[in-house]
């Protein structure tokens, strides 16, 4: 039994090489998956796969919720991205045969993984969207720590002019999984009238009103700072009631792995600390006489009124 | 006065409304004329104060001068808390440069009532206005509206808000009269029924337009709908009361949300209303009692049952407190009962309950895919029949099975 190798970087060479092998109903015991990025380490792997055949009786379809998992499972971060690219195959060879039963059954162990590495990416997805902080930098002329962090990307002809043109917003996060790329819509939907880059380790990606453009990965978080910050930690810390301290659920949804992107997480503890003190003095504080006004207009008026009698 | 000094003591002052939802409105973004924003889908919680509270939207009042003298709010008249007031454009811009960092879904706009109830909602109005015009805002925005201003305001306000919202404050008219001198219930409800007319009435015009002419030219009208909010335990209403308006709000208005606010210590209280610790886990039950009337089809009077003092048991969830007093009912057979008996067990919620549905048509349901599911065995083992499973013993009375369900030191309390 002949077997076939096949390599892929993300879901568009993945997709486009399980076509072929699904087109020429290569099963998946007879393919054997690696990751483009680790095989061009060693050797200069390269694809072996069956002479496609443009034959329409083979065409397969695939629904789109499978489609869609897929997509999304293919930015998990395994530390065998190999063995995700054959589970995947696995899951598109069982549909062809099993039908849409496939993605219902509950107990199956490729499915279950399918599901569980679904739910996290979205999770760090959700979270992605949340918690980068942009800072802003001033822009022209660029400083060197903007060249510097921006390195990759060189200012094409702008034709439109947006909104804040003389800055450029950049912010660093690390995420779980490689999904960068799968936000980078979302990211330019909301902030199409500026300038915006965003830093990790595997891929930046950047906007400069007119495109998107994709970079290389950089390896430390630039150095910029930020004054709105400091008005941010103000509001942080007053928009919090003390009579209410429940820090699990606060952690719970804001995990301590994010608290280095999120200026305001070095307050936290001061206000966990601080907060049944200041709960403590609200509830012993005199009380002020609901008529304090009106008492303090009539005293008034009533030393006026002396006056004018004398 | 410095901006930094009057963001601390105009979010201080804004942190006691509840409400942050960032969701619920139309989907759009900013690339079509490359402006700022974009909103749709869930929303999302950009950080998390140590109360567990989520900070979606920036909350803030345009100033805190007040001339009302309402017992319960840190704003009032003769309170002694330091005043602050921003600008149209403060407001604005502060608004701008957080959205732009990624902090904020989008405003949260409120404020004290200054010169007149037109004055004020005139210049609340005015920031949304400036976001959406001058700086093509298309982030989230939510208006307190105040029910003493013109309709004309109001009109206005909607095209601009993703949702309005007016508080009702207290679930009755005896203790609104005590406490809030200045409001009305009257006014109150309403301006809440004019915003529910108003609302309806743009859907139904867009909805013509289209059919009739393929596009729309009316605009939309506070998308996200309405809220309103009410303090629980600065008056004497008891849970049956605060529930029952509450479902009267959701019915008559339209409401797609009503909040329940602990009553909470403010810095500086009146005489007239000392402070307390917040009632929390009052305020928890409930928002547990209103998800029942909601989404699990319970009527009020299932919900307060057989409690004499028409308040929710504190030391179980409504729904456990009503499965407990009812036994009749169980145990539901999973493979036979229809829907609303499956929503009614304890430990089975609206998801589950949907899933375990499509999941017997294809198979029996058995012992082992509700553990599959995930669904909390303890609590639902005695409510409950499947194909390899019966409830232990039915013979166990109430209040042995509920001892089952308090955690150890509830347990001590509840015997003494």
């Amino acid at each position: 039994m002949t077997t076939y190798t096949a390599t892929a970087v993300d879901f568009i060479q993945w997709r486009a090489k399980a076509r072929q092998l699904l087109r020429a109903q290569v099963a998946p015991s007879a393919v054997s998956w690696a990751d483009a990025a680790q095989a061009s380490l060693f050797s200069g792997a390269t694809d072996d796969l069956p002479v496609s055949h443009a034959d329409a009786a083979n065409t397969v379809t695939i629904s789109k919720e499978l489609i869609s998992m897929l997509e999304v499972a293919a930015c998990f971060r395994s530390s065998s991205q190999a063995d995700v690219w054959a589970l995947m195959y696995r899951l598109v060879w069982r549909y062809a045969f099993e039908g849409r039963a496939l993605l219902h059954l509950q107990t199956d162990p490729d499915v279950k993984r399918l599901r569980a590495m679904c739910q996290s990416v979205r999770r760090d997805m959700h979270k992605m969207k949340a918690f980068v902080r942009f800072r802003r930098v001033a822009y022209s002329p660029p400083s060197l720590e903007v060249a510097e962090a921006v390195a990759t990307y060189s200012s094409q002809t702008e034709e439109s002019v947006p909104l804040d043109s003389d800055s450029i917003y950049i912010a660093w996060f690390e995420p779980e999984h490689r999904i960068v790329k799968a936000l980078a819509s979302f990211f330019r939907g909301r902030f199409s009238g500026m300038r915006w880059s965003i830093l990790t380790l595997d891929d930046c990606v950047h906007w400069n009103g007119e495109q998107l453009r994709f970079s290389e990965g950089v390896a430390v978080p630039p150095a910029t700072n930020d004054e709105m910050e400091s008005l941010w930690s103000t509001y942080y810390c007053n928009i919090f009631n003390p009579a209410r301290l429940k820090e699990k659920a606060m952690q719970s949804e804001m995990p301590k792995k994010y608290w280095q992107h999120l200026p305001e997480s070095i307050h936290i503890s001061d206000l966990c600390r601080s907060a049944s003190a200041k709960t403590i003095s609200m509830l012993q504080h005199s009380l002020t006489d609901p008529n304090r006004l009106r008492k303090k207009s009539q005293a008034l008026k009533q030393a006026q009124d002396l006056l004018r009698n004398k | 006065m410095e901006l930094s000094e009057k963001l601390a003591i105009l979010a201080d002052a804004a942190k006691y409304d509840a409400s942050c939802a960032s969701s619920g409105t139309e989907s759009r973004q900013a690339l079509t004329d490359k402006s700022l924003g974009s909103t749709g889908g869930m929303g999302i919680c950009h950080s998390y104060t140590p109360d567990g509270r989520c900070i979606s939207l920036l909350k803030l009042l345009l100033t805190n001068f007040c001339l009302y003298e309402c017992s319960y709010c840190v704003n009032r008249a003769s309170s002694q808390v330091p005043r602050a007031a921003f600008s149209v454009d403060e407001v604005v811009n502060l608004t701008l440069d957080f959205y732009k960092r990624n902090y904020i879904e989008g405003l949260f706009l409120s404020s004290g009532i200054i010169q007149s109830a037109d004055y004020t909602m005139d210049k609340v109005m005015q920031v949304a206005k400036k976001l959406r015009l001058e700086h093509g805002f298309k982030g989230y925005i939510h208006l307190k509206t105040i029910p003493e201003a013109s309709p004309e305001l109001l009109a206005e306000a909607g095209l601009y808000a993703d949702r309005l919202s007016i508080n009702i404050e207290l679930p009755s008219d005896t203790s609104l009269k005590q406490l809030a001198p200045e409001k009305s219930v009257l006014r109150i409800e309403g301006a809440m029924s004019h915003l529910k007319d108003t609302i309806d009435g743009h859907k139904l015009e867009r909805k013509t337009e289209k059919k009739r002419y393929g596009r729309v030219k009316t605009p939309l009208f506070s998308p996200a709908g309405q809220s309103t909010q009410m303090i629980i335990g600065a008056d004497t209403s008891n849970d049956h009361l605060i529930l029952q308006k509450a479902d009267q709000l959701y019915r008559q208005y339209r409401m797609r949300r009503v909040y329940y606010s602990a009553f909470s210590p403010i810095p500086d209280a009146s005489a007239a209303l000392p402070p307390t610790a917040p009632p929390l886990l009052r305020e928890h039950r409930l928002y547990q009692a209103d998800w029942l009337l909601r989404f699990y089809s319970f009527s009020i009077d299932e919900v307060t049952s057989n409690r004499a003092n028409g308040m929710l048991d504190l030391s179980v969830d409504p729904k456990l407190a009503w499965a407990l007093s009812h036994r009749e009912h169980f145990p539901v057979d999973l493979n036979r009962a229809d829907y609303e008996h499956i929503l009614r067990v304890p430990g089975i919620g609206v998801a589950t309950a949907k899933r375990l549905i499509r999941m017997r048509r294809q198979q029996r349901l058995r012992w082992q895919d509700l553990c599959r599911l995930r669904i909390d065995r303890k609590k639902v083992q005695q409510f409950v029949c499947v194909a390899d499973h019966s409830p232990l013993s039915l013979g166990e009375s109430s209040e042995q099975l509920k001892q089952r369900f308090l955690k150890p030191a509830e347990q001590q309390m509840a015997l003494f």
